[in-house]
């Protein structure tokens, strides 16, 4: 294992736990809750304590450097929307970053997530979409319009632009993706998009199956890093799904390493 | 670490006929050679676990009539014995009915289970089953309910012992784990989520108890020796013993994983020492050790099979080896298991508590050992 930074994962733990009950206390909580029954996504300022998310983001820039794989292509599952991006994949970052497993697997980080969306969530039984990164670096990099195939996930951000720059989350929530005849811009049309600017430090909380998003494209000097971590329902423990777009984007339990 | 190369059940063969039935039920282990001289029923256990409860909550009223000093050790007794009866009634009987291994027709296991999760606040019979029937299918994946109780708790492989004892103290006590464990049991019965019939059965169940409580006043005693056991006590039990129900980490919670792999995931969980070797030393040195042998028996080990590891779960790898076994005699079977072809499949850690949840979460230095294959037949 690889650790960028003085902070391990065995105090990742109670720093976080610290901050969280420290800044999210039950009337935020509330808030939060209502918020997401209403728009089904909803950003969680100051997440992560700047100590931490400096820490995760050169765990993360590390791992990119050394593993991303930069993808430019459109997705027909998804409409045939774009994907220009670099990514790394739950097999590589599982090995190289403890504090990015530390953090997905942190009950303190399940049980707020569990709060807000009024549901217990639970780690994904997938172990390919625990976690990823990405990262958008150039002119017209995006993550475009998608569902994913479990009910929940959780963004941290680790590296944002201004939103003058691009890079900030927008969602269509209560669409439903049909793989077989995907209709993104239908979709569009029959809810109502709101956008969300984000800082480093900032996660998200949004229920993927059911709220179309994207990331909107970066331009001039923008960057943007996040880790996606996928949550599941209850329902999701035992639903057989498929997991096509992250097999292809991020590569879903093969190690790449292995096959250089 | 976890378990001399001695054979821990064979040291004891020398001590006494008589305590040999004793040190079979502690242990979960018969001697090699030895055969049974009664056969247990299924039915005993349901009946073991009534009595273990009303033996405890019996204990608990006699004690809330005398002085706090005698109360106080009594009570703290009382607590985890109703839990442990709880847990024989849970783990035991609904876990067998699940397999509809309880009961002769399905129906019955499906009768029985609805009655005792009903008086249990435990989840209704389909939804239980289901949930159980991927845990078999997929152990310890992530698709596995009881793996994703087990990290909603901050449980993970590698701990250093020191570590994991902290993590031990956190959860057990966590008035979150808690919180959690019983809206969960609550929901599970009342929420509209289950059948009609199961919601009528505990709302009744619910109107009876408080209906019985206004008429008799006995408000107090219900929640000192119902409540109490049956939320902080009964969870704690389990938390305790599903930290060792399996090697939980093993195989990075994989969900396609071969009949091999799949036999190391789970262990004999035994209960024991090995019998004090002290042959040629002094007298009091030999009256000393088994003194303290015996005390540890009896102390700390057979409370463990009363609270925690009780029935046939310390024979946990056979029932997922064989579910369908004759699981009340559990113990039995293993040992004829071990003197036939399947005798590889089988591992086992002698010890406690600690030894078997060290054991079955991957704390630093502890793993299961493959159970020795035995030799001859048993005596008739």
């Amino acid at each position: 294992m690889t650790t960028t930074s003085a902070l391990t994962a065995d105090q990742l733990r109670p720093a976080l736990a610290r901050h969280v009950r420290r800044t999210f206390g039950p009337d935020r909580v509330r808030d939060l809750h209502d918020r997401f029954a209403t728009e089904n996504i909803v950003v969680l300022r100051q997440f992560c304590p700047p100590e931490l998310t400096e820490a995760i983001a050169a765990e993360a820039r590390s791992i990119a450097e050394r593993n991303g794989t930069p993808h430019d292509l459109v997705f027909a599952i998804t409409d045939s929307t774009p994907r220009r991006m670099t990514t790394v994949g739950q097999p590589v970052i599982r090995d190289e970053g403890p504090l990015i497993h530390a953090f997905y697997f942190n009950p303190d980080m399940l049980d707020i997530a569990s709060d807000i969306v009024g549901e217990r969530v639970h780690v994904c039984p997938y172990a390919g979409e625990h976690y990823v990164i990405s990262v958008l670096d150039r002119t017209g990099d995006t993550h475009g319009w998608h569902w994913d195939d479990y009910t929940y996930g959780i963004i941290l951000v680790l590296e944002a632009p201004p939103y003058t720059d691009g890079g900030f989350v927008q969602a269509a929530p209560g669409t439903s993706w049909d793989k077989q005849n995907p209709d993104v811009y239908g979709a569009l049309l029959r809810s109502q998009v709101r956008s969300y600017a984000l800082e480093p430090g900032d996660a998200y909380l949004i229920k993927t199956n059911t709220t179309m998003h994207r990331v909107h494209p970066i331009r001039g000097d923008g960057r943007r890093m996040i880790v996606n971590m996928t949550l599941a329902s209850t329902a999701d423990l035992s639903r057989p799904l498929t997991h096509e777009t992250n097999d292809v984007l991020f590569g879903g339990t093969t190690d790449p390493r292995r096959a250089k | 670490m976890n378990g001399a190369r001695v054979n821990v059940r064979e040291s004891m063969r020398p001590l006494p006929r008589m305590t040999q039935p004793f040190l079979t039920w502690v242990t979960g282990v018969p001697p090699a050679d030895a055969a049974p001289r009664v056969l247990w029923h299924p039915h005993l256990a349901a009946v073991t676990g009534v009595a273990q409860t009303a033996a405890g909550i019996a204990l608990g009223a006699v004690a809330l009539h005398l002085p706090w000093y005698a109360l106080v050790p009594l009570l703290l007794v009382a607590w985890p014995t109703i839990g442990g009866g709880l847990r024989r009634l849970d783990v035991v009987v609904v876990h067998q009915t699940l397999h509809r291994m309880f009961a002769r027709s399905d129906r019955a296991n499906r009768v029985v289970s609805e009655i005792v999760t009903t008086l249990l606040w435990r989840p209704p019979y389909d939804g239980n089953r289901k949930e159980h029937l991927v845990h078999h299918a997929h152990p310890c994946s992530f698709r596995d309910g009881d793996t994703q109780y087990l990290l909603s708790t901050g449980a993970a492989p590698g701990m250093t012992e020191q570590q994991f004892r902290r993590y031990l103290w956190r959860a057990v006590f966590s008035p979150r784990h808690h919180w959690s464990f019983t809206a969960g049991r609550v929901r599970a019965n009342v929420t509209g989520e289950q059948p009609v019939h199961r919601r009528v059965m505990s709302l009744a169940y619910l109107a009876l108890t408080v209906a019985g409580l206004a008429l008799t006043g006995w408000w107090l005693y219900w929640l000192l020796l119902w409540l109490v056991p049956a939320t902080f006590f009964f969870q704690a039990q389990t938390f305790l013993y599903t930290l060792s129900e399996h090697r939980w980490w093993l195989f990075d919670n994989a969900e396609r994983l071969t009949k091999s792999q799949r036999d190391q995931l789970t262990f004999g969980r035994f209960c024991g020492e090995p019998a004090p070797a002290v042959a040629g030393r002094p007298w009091a040195v030999r009256q000393l050790a088994w003194a303290r042998w015996w005390l540890r028996m009896v102390l700390v080990y057979a409370p463990y099979r009363m609270w925690v590891l009780v029935g046939d779960t310390v024979q946990h790898d056979l029932h997922h080896v064989r579910p369908k076994c004759d699981w009340a005699n559990s113990s039995w079977v293993r040992n004829a298991d071990l003197r036939s072809s399947e005798a590889g499949r089988y591992y086992e850690v002698w010890g406690g508590l600690l030894s078997h949840v060290y054991a079955g979460n991957s704390v630093r230095g502890w793993q299961a050992r493959p159970s020795v294959a035995l030799t001859g037949t048993a005596a008739r």
